[in-house]
């Protein structure tokens, strides 16, 4: 699979200790949810983007299961507080092991 | 089973070649029993217990004209602290073909238990939001969605 680049915004670079600090992102995935049968009746096999791990400075702040109901191109907005500075890693796994990650940096005064 | 349900079983372009008018009138059915998982799923996050109405907000569109996306958010009243903070929060659809929408997992570095993500919903449905808390308390709400044009690609 191509390298997939996933967008990601977060709403401020540099944080004072116990800010908020809001993520947005956005990754291209077909989030297939193998109920669909293509032309001739065979089923689409399933392929999602079945979790996210959201890492601030090692330490992991939020996580998600998806399931087969979350749209394609997933899109997912949280928080975390902001207590140090460091890289902000965000991690979606395929149903078939593969990974995608995407990274911003976060500064913490 | 209602009409709406019947029309899952179909290819959805073909859904959509018996035209708009079709469409509609099987929309329009009486909701159908819960006819997925929905209820397992959620006796697996609850573990029996019986959640508590309250504490969360579930922010949905009240008509979703595609259903293939839709904007949804959920909030849990928490001060998220070492001491008192959500840890999980189940999204379910009791009317899509798989219930299990998403499990939102949070800690108290998230600060705020709050997540927003897009959704398939495959029907007219109540929507349920279950929070579990750190002390194994439970929380819930739902919120109905009318439903256009079903997203469930079935």
């Amino acid at each position: 699979m191509a390298a997939v680049r996933p967008r990601i915004k977060l709403d401020k670079k540099e944080a004072k200790k116990g800010d908020l600090v809001e993520v947005k992102a956005l990754v291209s995935h077909i989030m297939e949810t193998g109920l669909r049968k293509d032309a001739d009746g065979n089923v689409i096999p399933r392929k999602i983007l079945n979790k996210f791990i959201c890492m601030v400075a090692g330490k992991q702040v939020f996580a998600a299961d998806f399931e087969t109901s979350i749209s394609a191109n997933p899109y997912i907005q949280f928080k975390f507080r902001a207590e140090e500075s460091g890289s902000v890693v965000l991690t979606w796994v395929d149903d078939d092991g593969s990974t995608i990650v995407g990274q911003e940096s976060i500064t913490v005064s | 089973m209602g009409l709406g349900s019947l029309t899952m079983l179909f290819n959805r372009r073909k859904v959509l070649a018996l035209g708009a008018g079709a469409m509609g009138a099987a929309l329009v059915g009486a909701p159908a029993l819960a006819k997925n998982d929905s209820d397992a799923v959620i006796q697996e996050f609850t573990g029996g217990k019986k959640p508590v109405k309250g504490k969360v907000k579930l922010d949905l569109p009240e008509i979703a004209e595609n259903g293939n996306t839709v904007p949804m958010t959920v909030m849990v009243d928490s001060p998220m602290t070492e001491q008192s903070h959500v840890t999980d929060v189940l999204i379910v659809a009791p009317e899509n073909p798989r219930a299990r929408v998403v499990t939102f997992h949070f800690s108290p570095a998230s600060g705020v238990a709050e997540a927003n993500t897009r959704i398939r919903l495959a029907a007219t449905q109540d929507v349920i939001a279950i929070a579990k808390m750190n002390d194994g308390s439970l929380f819930m709400t739902s919120k109905p969605v009318k439903v256009t044009v079903g997203g469930c690609g079935g």
